[in-house]
């Protein structure tokens, strides 16, 4: 796990060309990371591989993102985040109520998934992180405390 | 008002304060209204009583005290302003010599002062050259280190454990028959050769397969940490579920792809490279800044007052104190665990304070003298290198920080002064050379060198 001011964090993550055995391993290596530490989403760069790989579990069962877009976002939330990469801080975010996300399967195919709440802020921190955005530079300011 | 002030000791100044009649019977209405609901005087509800009737009732400097501790802080700020001083420490009131109502009220107070520098030599030092040169074993031990953070464990079949597996098994101790107390677990993971278990324990496992199930046997240390197993003779029943082999990750293009922005693993190793050059320099620079620095604070002279010091011991005390809050433990905790009191723990510190407050006066001394000062433009450009680091723009940067950078003014003019005096250093190569010399310079290279790979690989990121 990286945490905090390692540059990978700040680093953009290129996209996944082939989904061979490597990715395929990182997709496990990922989801045992998030399982481990109790958290419900886990993005490439936070394990330091630059790749455009995300998982998600808000409970609903395992997502396995790969290459992951957000195409269509409505409404509004604010809510408090945390971030396996930044333990012991929370902080409010406003992010969309509803996004809608095309990415990759691990196998390759084209899937398209809808997330309102909870998933929705997962999807957008996520793929926050292939970007290399933490969440605590969206926070609303004055809300970022530790615990 | 009027304020005099009088240097009575090396750093003490005496003020005296006179303060006009009408400013001190204002401040005694002010008390009369604040405590007027206090008094009881026959014939009036409590707190109606005029001001004149209380003090008759109560004697005349029924609110003397309390006035003058209401007027002496705006009084004495601007007496010490007024006479360009720079107190360390609180005011003591020495003497009250008039009080009273339609009397100017005159009294004095002392105070510890910011003291004096005299500056010794601070240009033209002679600094002894420090270098570090990044060899190509750094880089590759940086990159043996970055391998090892990339790896993974992988089940191995077919084959019997070998140092460095890490292994799932079951185990369970006895001694004499008996079991140990918490001398079991089942499913522990157990890294073989890493010495966490006591020694023969893990050497026996080499050569056991999945599914082995064995007998042990182990002798206690003589030093371990459990009284009645000191020396003792004891079987350990192990079975071994499964074994796992270190994984590296091939160092090629697509492992510099993985965890960088470069394209091939040559553009990724040059940019190590230069990290760690970087690191070294950086590492050689502040070496030969702290060898300049104490030579300059050693040739000024300053007579620090004991309050400094105290002050600077509190505030390294609090920085220690936040480690071991962080660590779990009070600072109460801790003198109970190591046997230390206080007084001891302060005593630790002083000469380091020190030398800390010494510095900090001998290179605001400096900055003075030189005319030093953070210009716009220094915090410009500190605004910057924030906003590269944090991948936003600078006004973004400046809407975020400038408050902050505002407050760290006084850590940009310190780091503005040390460079100063790097500029006027004289840097003297002494490797220049006789043989042996050289050699033992390029030992110290190597060594250096690795520390400084350990900041940029592994100082980065916490495990």
């Amino acid at each position: 796990m990286i945490y905090g001011k390692d540059d990978v964090l700040r680093k953009k993550s290129r996209p996944v060309e082939k989904i061979d055995e490597r990715i395929l391993e990182l997709l496990d290596d990922m989801a045992e990371t998030m399982r481990h530490a109790d958290g419900v989403g886990l993005a490439a760069p936070q394990v330091g591989i630059l790749r455009r790989v995300v998982v998600i579990d808000v409970g609903e069962g395992l997502i396995e993102l790969i290459n992951p877009e957000i195409v269509e976002s409505s409404g509004q939330q604010r809510g408090a985040e945390g971030c396996l990469s930044i333990p012991g801080m929370r902080g409010e975010v406003i992010r969309p109520e509803k996004v809608k996300v095309k990415a990759l399967n691990r196998k390759g195919e084209p899937i398209e998934i809808t997330g309102t709440g909870l998933l929705a802020r997962a999807l957008c921190h996520e793929i926050d992180h292939l970007d290399g955005i933490l969440f605590i530079d969206k926070v609303v300011p004055g809300t970022l405390v530790e615990g | 008002m009027k304020a005099t002030a009088e240097k009575i000791e090396n750093n003490k100044v005496k003020l005296k304060i006179q303060v006009d009649a009408q400013d001190f019977e204002k401040a005694l209405d002010k008390s009369y209204m604040k405590n007027k609901g206090k008094f009881l005087i026959p014939g009036f509800r409590k707190g109606k009583a005029p001001r004149k009737l209380i003090e008759r009732y109560y004697g005349e400097g029924v609110f003397y005290e309390d006035a003058f501790n209401e007027i002496f802080h705006e009084v004495y700020w601007k007496a010490v302003e007024e006479n360009g001083l720079e107190p360390v420490d609180y005011p003591t009131v020495e003497e009250i010599e008039q009080i009273g109502s339609g009397k100017d009220l005159v009294f004095t107070a002392s105070v510890v002062v910011k003291p004096e520098v005299e500056l010794g030599q601070y240009k033209g030092i002679e600094v002894e050259k420090v270098e570090y040169n990044v060899t190509d074993k750094d880089v590759e031990d940086a990159l043996k280190r970055i391998q090892e953070r990339y790896a993974r464990w992988v089940a191995v079949e077919g084959r019997s454990i070998k140092e460095g597996d890490l292994v799932t098994l079951d185990y369970q101790g006895f001694v004499d028959g008996q079991p140990i107390k918490d001398g079991s677990a089942q499913n522990y993971a157990l890294e073989v050769g890493s010495k966490s278990f006591i020694p023969g324990f893990e050497e026996q496992l080499i050569g056991l397969n999945a599914g082995d199930e064995k007998e042990i046997k182990v002798t206690f240390p003589e030093d371990y940490g459990i009284e009645e197993l000191k020396g003792k003779e004891a079987v350990f029943k192990v079975k071994i579920h499964d074994i796992k082999e270190k994984e590296l990750p091939e160092l090629d293009d697509e492992f510099a792809k993985d965890v960088s922005n470069f394209e091939t693993f040559e553009e990724y190793k040059a940019h190590l490279r230069e990290d760690l050059e970087r690191e070294a320099q950086n590492q050689a620079r502040v070496q030969m800044e702290a060898q300049l620095l104490s030579r300059v604070v050693e040739g000024a002279k300053v007579d620090i007052p004991d309050v400094m010091v105290e002050r600077e011991i509190d505030g390294m005390l609090s920085n220690f104190e936040l480690g071991l809050y962080y660590r779990g433990l009070t600072l109460k905790r801790y003198l109970e665990l190591t046997g230390t009191s206080m007084e001891d723990l302060r005593a630790q510190y002083r000469q380091e304070a020190y030398t800390r407050v010494k510095t900090g006066l001998v290179l605001e001394k400096i900055a003075k003298v030189e005319d030093i000062e953070v210009t716009q433009e220094d915090l410009d450009k500190e605004l910057e290198g924030l906003a590269n680091q944090f991948n936003i723009t600078v006004d973004e940067a400046r809407k975020r920080y400038a408050e902050g950078l505002e407050r760290r003014k006084d850590e940009l003019l310190t780091r503005k002064t040390i460079d100063f005096l790097m500029d006027n250093a004289v840097i003297v190569d002494k490797a220049q050379q006789p043989e042996q010399d050289k050699q033992q310079a390029d030992g110290k290279a190597e060594h250096t060198g690795e520390g400084a790979n350990q900041q940029t690989v592994e100082g980065t990121a916490a495990e």
